[in-house]
């Protein structure tokens, strides 16, 4: 048995059977971690000492019968941008290089309670601004498929660590695409919740409006699970809903039968590389094949996502990054008279040219004169797209398209162009900016051996019926075999 | 022309707070700015003349919670962070 090709749910069955002991589990992947993720780059840091301790406690509790909590001994890692009390927080910032929060995420909260075990927190793109995890100041992360190439971002750490079969499962955060680009780069399964669904607080903010934590798994089974886990409001995050139903594994396996997609054609036209068109089309096949029709509409404004993403996104990250001030936590220059000086000396060595640049074009987008010109039509253009997407939904059960215009590229391959780097992010940036739930899987594989990732986009709240057509498609195609194949070398 | 010179980026750095080092750090972000705002510009050919805007994703309205009290952080952990601290209080340069 190769502990490391589980899934959470079937290391879960191990557990309850008491086949396995949970420091067995943990000690195994521990030792995969630290025989090949010098290479990948996965973690920033290993959360060892207190994982095997915790994990020691569990199997006492296994010997004992009182195996408590649905994720009782499986182990999992966490986007550095998740608050975990007092253990390291950093953001992938030299900002935040030796934070440790007083307080723990509500999903952590949940998580912990669910004796799931901690087992380090993972790279990302500085405050996870980034499609390529090459914004960490600590170090760039390799795709566990290619070692040549990113693994997309900015939850590039946590999508790798999953692929890579270091943790069963990962936390990751999704503002503009971060958690299902990572997983369609790396082969893996990444669900953005409606907005609301997941409470934020304890997720470092970059904007607001935007953000939703969001799990990445190997399969649409476990993912379905984790999200049930993690749901919930918190009365330190007003916008999370409260009192929903969250039970997406009832139903799951359901025939797809009269289900009605549809596949925008803007999702699968210029830009989008012909393997991915390919594939998308395929996977067009496969859900007629099960029953559901698929017919090709237009969402007119789509062309419009990136400009109106990036002028709100930027706009709330340089609100919400202004609390960075070296006074109260975080990096603090030396040298400094005054306190305007201190501000200006520690904001600019503390964060990274990409996150300057973002607070930098935010400021000016709401500054005196350009915020009715950019801020207020950015978000007219987003009503317009929320519009267009909910005409959608009266007709049809899901949108379908590519998660990514291209497979991963190679890491330095575009990290000098910005503005290209943000066109990327075209067909993912939609369900951010209308609060709808959007979920990557596997759909094939490029000529060079590179994952295609596949969305499935669904009305606010309807997570249930993309996980159902997810786990319908999943059982015609995966990568299940191939994941437990990869090397994890340097080529 | 770009709305985005120097000038603009030495502006909004000030306003952001965060000190540009030189003149070459500040015409690199002027160009890199200049580029992404002139994109942004494509909006432009969009009547939106008669669209109100969305700041929200989710229409949530009033969130009430009951006022109830509870234990605050304590001061050693408020200030477990902190870099400089005096007398159990945040230590900050001179103002002016």
């Amino acid at each position: 048995m190769n502990i490391h090709e589980l899934t959470v749910e079937a290391l879960y069955e191990k557990i309850q059977s008491k086949e396995i002991k949970p420091s067995e589990i943990v000690g195994a992947l521990f030792d995969r971690i630290e025989a090949s993720d010098e290479t990948i780059g996965s973690f920033l840091f290993l959360n060892k000492e207190d994982a095997l301790k915790q994990a020691q406690a569990l199997d006492q509790l296994q010997e004992e019968d009182r195996m408590d909590g649905p994720l009782f001994g499986i182990p999992m890692g966490i986007k550095d941008n998740i608050c975990t009390k007092d253990i390291l927080t950093t953001c992938a910032s030299r900002m935040l290089e030796d934070f440790r929060p007083v307080y723990d995420a509500t999903v952590m909260e949940k998580l912990n309670d669910s004796n799931a075990i901690l087992m380090g927190k993972q790279n990302m793109d500085e405050f996870a601004m980034g499609g390529s995890t090459e914004n960490s100041y600590f170090k760039n992360v390799r795709n566990p498929w290619d070692t040549n190439a990113v693994p997309g971002g900015s939850s590039g750490g946590s999508a790798a660590a999953v692929a890579a079969g270091y943790v069963p499962f990962s936390l990751g955060s999704d503002t503009g695409g971060s958690v299902r680009q990572p997983a369609a780069f790396c082969g893996v399964v990444g669900m953005k919740p409606t907005y609301g669904r997941v409470s934020r607080y304890g997720l470092v903010a970059f904007a607001s409006s935007l953000d939703q934590i969001g799990p990445i798994t190997r399969n649409v089974r476990d993912n379905a699970k984790i999200l049930e886990l993690i749901s919930g409001t918190h009365n330190k995050d007003a916008t999370s809903v409260p009192d929903l139903d969250a039970d997406f594994l009832k139903g799951i396996d359901k025939d797809l039968t009269g289900m009605k997609i549809a596949l925008p054609k803007e999702f699968i036209g210029e830009g989008i590389s012909t393997e991915v068109e390919e594939s998308v089309k395929k996977a067009a096949e496969t859900f007629r094949s099960l029953g559901a029709t698929v017919e090709e509409v237009s969402i007119p404004h789509t062309k419009y996502v990136v400009s109106a993403y990036y002028l709100i996104a930027s706009s709330e990250a340089s609100s919400n990054l202004a609390r960075f001030d070296g006074i109260r936590y975080g990096y603090k220059a030396e040298g400094a008279e005054t306190l305007e000086e201190h501000y200006k000396k520690t904001r600019a060595e503390g964060f990274g040219p990409e996150v300057k640049r973002r607070i930098l074009l935010g400021t000016f987008v709401l500054s005196a004169g350009h915020y009715d010109q950019h801020y207020i039509r950015a978000q007219k253009l987003r009503g317009v797209i929320e519009k267009e997407m909910k005409d959608l939904f009266n007709e049809y059960d899901l949108i379908l398209g590519p998660t990514a215009p291209t497979p991963a590229y190679n890491i330095g391959e575009k990290s000098d162009d910005q503005l290209e780097m943000y066109k990327d992010d075209i067909l993912t940036i939609p369900a951010n900016l209308t609060g709808m739930p959007a979920l990557s899987i596997p759909s094939g594989l490029s000529g060079s051996g590179r994952p295609i990732g596949l969305q499935l986009i669904g009305d606010h709240f309807d997570e249930q019926k993309i996980y159902n057509a997810a786990f319908k498609f999943e059982e015609q195609f995966n990568l299940h075999e191939e994941l437990k194949q990869l090397k994890l070398e340097v080529r | 022309m770009s709305e985005i010179n120097l000038d603009t980026v030495k502006h909004v750095a000030n306003l952001a707070r965060i000190e540009i080092q030189d003149e070459k750090a500040a015409e690199a972000f002027t160009e890199e700015l200049a580029k992404i705002v002139d994109y942004a510009h494509l909006l432009d050919e969009v009547d939106l003349s008669s669209t109100t805007p969305m700041f929200h994703a989710v229409d949530l309205k009033n969130v009430m919670r009951e006022d109830t009290e509870h234990a605050p952080l304590s001061q050693e952990e408020a200030l477990s962070n902190a870099k400089s601290v005096k007398d159990g209080q945040f230590k900050v340069p001179k103002m002016l």
